[in-house]
């Protein structure tokens, strides 16, 4: 009995044996023998994905996708003695030194890359060479057709640690996850000669990236761009840059830095001109911040347009330093509205201190001051308010003025921004809308952060920055019949400890028409040598652009 | 009884060959069809990278950048200022 028993045991452990070797080969290795399998008659080709499209608001595609091919060798498919002849013709076609082709083409290897980004009239001149072992490979890169136009806020496309295609600063940064696709992969099946033959075979598909519409103005960017070179040029300056917001909802029409890199050879240009210094560098933003100080002391009611300054007959003294004007003109018991249009800074030292701290941080952080707006690119950044233990009576005074304070211009830009429309401030955004690969169109809404002011308050301002506009300083200037707000600023730059006096950031910020805002403008002169005053530089940049777009919007002037 | 089975048989046997027969000549249809689509998909590669090559150059051509110095190149000036037309309308209204 026991003989049967036996046999049966051994008949049931042969089969499980037999069963569980199907299991492991049929489920366990099921998918890595079927691609075995697939690659005995079939191809497995990568489908390439394309990053999304960045288009203007005219939808013109400012940054699009071309093919371009990786040119690759096996150097010992080479001969010797054509080798010499080879690396010369590499070498000129493919802008490439011949000492690095020669390089490449003598190592030891199998796989060479000689040149990546290749456009395809290069890679047809070199096939009509047909030199044996070298190979394209097709790629999809970036391509600017406005060059460099708005490049540092579009960033750039450069590799992660993997290789892939990565996206860094501006809007290629901040969109990264969104405009990069993904690749898919599918079976091409052949028959025994090497031809397609009809038949299915798994995909994996490829996801192309999603394109963003932008609320840039492609034609104010392109002036935008040409006034501030040439404004930068004319008055010396080490940099500049230019802001244009609708202060209605925020989005961005312009943002110009000079000088700027180009997106297609980023790897030339020195680092630090990647960041976009209008959302990643803070400076001291002097009298251009007045008109917030003001509004906020106006909102409550705390001072009036007529209020009389007491201590504006000299240099007033605080926390042991002596606070001057810019030209050291004093006017005794001047109103407001003549502080902001002498930009007097000891009228602002009264208003700061009617306002005192605690009011001083809160109407600034209703203003948006010390915060990041929220501005849908990569690297914004934000210098925080100090905690109220910490301000001595001089840095009240001081920031009164806009000095002391450290802000980024887009801070600054949509905080004056809301005094253009009629004290709400907006999200500053430059995507206007998102296309997915699969066609859904997202708009993006405009935001409103906060009301720092009420209308009336904000309708006081925009008078009292009329005024300022047409009889301040930088009167000369200015356009005749069109009411413009506006505010010029010279602040100086600290270094190590004090204020060098021969240095400044000129600056000029202002809303047009004045009744009813089409945009919000911020102009920044870096170190000026022709003039270190902001009447004298960044205002006739400021209205010069202004006058631009008065005809491409067709504003009629109204006076 | 018989007949009916001997019927049912033909019946079969015809419909295999039938089949073999048209699976022979799809087979063979198929076969030759790889050189068609090879070519098919040669041909929708190049056209695809015409079109890439094409609107490549179109985007370039666009672009105000080129637009600007071809304008400059043909003469054309930016207005210094635009004129605007105000005052009493030239037309009597209707009272």
């Amino acid at each position: 009995m026991w003989r049967y028993r036996f046999v049966l045991f051994f008949l049931f452990g042969c089969f499980f044996v037999v069963i569980a070797r199907l299991f492991y080969w049929q489920i366990v290795k099921a998918d890595e023998l079927s691609m075995l399998g697939k690659s005995q008659y079939g191809q497995i080709v990568t489908l390439l994905s394309q990053r999304g499209e960045i288009q203007t608001s005219d939808g013109f595609p400012i940054v699009a996708n071309k093919l371009s091919y990786l040119v690759f060798a096996d150097p010992k498919e080479i001969e010797d003695k054509n080798k010499k002849k080879v690396i010369k013709d590499l070498s000129s076609i493919l802008g490439v030194g011949s000492a690095t082709v020669s390089a490449d083409l003598n190592k030891n290897l199998l796989w060479v890359a000689v040149k990546q980004k290749a456009d395809i009239d290069k890679k047809r001149e070199i096939e009509n060479l047909k030199i044996p072992g070298i190979g394209f490979e097709k790629q999809y890169t970036r391509f600017y057709p406005e060059a460099s136009m708005a490049a540092s806020l579009i960033g750039f496309v450069g590799k992660d640690s993997n290789g892939r295609d990565k996206g860094y600063f501006g809007l290629e940064g901040y969109y990264d996850r969104l405009l990069r696709g993904e690749p898919g992969t599918t079976v091409e099946i052949h028959d025994a000669f090497g031809r397609p033959i009809l038949a299915r075979a798994s995909n994996s598909e490829r996801v192309n990236g999603a394109s963003l519409k932008l609320s840039i103005d492609r034609a104010v960017q392109f002036m935008v761009e040409k006034r501030l070179k040439e404004g930068v040029k004319k008055y010396g300056a080490v940099s500049g840059m230019v802001g244009i917001m609708n202060p209605a909802t925020g989005a961005i029409l312009a943002m110009a830095n000079y000088p700027s890199f180009d997106p297609r050879s980023y790897q030339n240009y020195a680092g630090s001109l990647y960041k976009n210094p209008f959302i990643s560098d803070v400076y001291e933003p002097g009298s251009t911040f007045k008109p917030i100080v003001m509004a906020g002391a106006l909102d409550l009611h705390l001072i009036k347009p007529d209020t009389e300054c007491p201590i504006c007959g000299g240099p007033v003294s605080v926390g042991g330093y002596k606070i001057h004007t810019w030209n050291d003109k004093y006017f005794k018991n001047t109103t407001m509205i003549k502080v902001m249009q002498h930009s007097d800074n000891t009228g602002m030292v009264y208003v700061a201190q009617t306002l005192g701290v605690e009011r001083m941080i809160r109407q600034l952080s209703r203003f948006g001051i010390g915060d990041t707006t929220g501005i849908d690119l990569q690297g914004e950044i934000s210098v925080p308010l100090k905690p109220k233990n910490l301000w001595y009576p001089v840095d009240l005074a001081t920031t009164g003025f806009g000095q002391g304070i450290s802000v980024t211009p887009i801070e600054l830009l949509d905080a004056v921004a809301a005094l253009a429309n009629g004290g709400k401030r907006m999200e500053p955004h430059v995507v206007s809308e998102i296309t997915t690969a699969s066609g859904n169109i997202v708009k993006i809404q405009p935001k409103v952060l906060d009301r720092p002011v009420s209308k009336e308050t904000a309708k006081v301002m925009t008078e009292i920055l009329v005024n300022t506009a047409d009889k301040g300083e930088s009167k000369w200037t200015r356009i005749k019949g069109y009411r413009i707000a506006g505010k010029t600023g010279t602040a100086s730059i600290p270094i190590a400890g004090h204020y060098d006096p021969t240095k400044t950031i000129a600056s000029f910020i202002g809303y047009a028409p004045a009744d009813n805002p089409k945009f919000a403008m911020l102009v920044i002169l870096d170190k000026p040598s022709a003039a270190i005053y902001g009447s004298e530089t960044a205002a006739p940049i400021f209205y010069d652009i202004a006058r631009d777009l008065f005809i491409y919007y067709h504003i009629a002037p109204t006076e | 009884m018989k007949k009916l089975s001997g019927l049912f048989i033909a019946i079969l046997f015809l419909t295999i060959v039938i089949l073999s027969f048209v699976q022979v000549v799809v087979s063979n249809k198929l076969s030759t069809a790889g050189i068609t689509l090879g070519k098919t998909e040669d041909k929708i590669a190049a056209l695809k990278i015409e079109n890439t090559v094409l609107l490549s150059r179109l985007l370039a051509r666009e672009s105000l950048t080129n637009l600007a110095s071809a304008a400059s190149s043909l003469g054309f000036v930016e207005p210094k200022e635009s004129i605007v037309f105000s005052g009493s309308l030239p037309l009597a209204l209707k009272q």
